[in-house]
């Protein structure tokens, strides 16, 4: 079974890099792919709860579907400290820093998760961060 | 990418989201003559039909050596999981 892993470094609704990633990671779950996506930087706002576009395509959604159907999705531990998502210390039951405005489908992990996905990987395509 | 294709290597570029605007045939830039270039050295270039249709790029505007595609993941997927040995995403 062959692995993506998409890094995801763009926000949703100032970029379409994460309706790219959605995109891309559907399609390869269609065809038989294992999918990984990490969100880093910015990329992290792609996992908040409750997103609500009027016009524009709905990431939140995109991610849900993706996890309900075997993909899997880490975002920075860091990144999301910096951004205020991270509410205490690592969970070891839960496997994730603990957050209530993170999607539950979006686990807060440590960066060594991206170097776990990587040593699976077989190809790794790189979104935003320009 | 002229020069790893120069070089033996064979390339396959994707247009998605604004990057599609490179795909116009009035271009003053440099741009669209790289990718007439590209094509020249047999590189495939491909580009988001419904990116195009919605920033109203259609018809004799566009660069010859464009191929619009209509769903264009699954054509990016299919080439980046079985074909290429190498991706560059920027």
């Amino acid at each position: 079974l062959k692995t993506l892993t998409i890094l995801l470094l763009g926000a949703p609704y100032s970029s379409q890099y994460p309706e790219f990633a959605v995109k891309i990671a559907d399609s390869a779950l269609k065809k038989g792919f294992k999918v990984n996506l990490f969100l880093y930087g910015d990329g992290v706002h792609a996992g908040m709860k409750d997103q609500a576009p009027k016009a524009f395509y709905n990431v939140e959604n995109g991610l849900k579907d993706l996890v309900n159907r075997g993909a899997t999705i880490l975002a920075c531990s860091r990144c999301s400290a910096a951004r205020g998502y991270v509410e205490g210390e690592f969970d070891d039951d839960r496997q994730r820093y603990p957050s209530s405005r993170m999607m539950d489908e979006v686990r807060i992990f440590s960066l060594y998760g991206f170097v776990d996905f990587i040593k699976e990987s077989d190809k790794i395509i790189t979104l935003g961060g320009v | 990418m002229s020069k790893m294709m120069s070089g033996g290597n064979e390339a396959v570029i994707y247009l998605l989201g604004d990057a599609v605007e490179l795909t116009k045939s009035s271009q003053k830039g440099v741009v669209g003559a790289l990718l007439d270039e590209l094509a020249g050295k047999g590189a495939e270039i491909f580009s988001s039909e419904e990116d195009m249709l919605a920033r109203g790029l259609t018809g004799d505007i566009i660069l010859s050596c464009v191929k619009p595609v209509a769903n264009i993941f699954d054509s990016l997927v299919d080439e980046t999981m079985e074909r290429a040995d190498r991706v560059i995403s920027c």
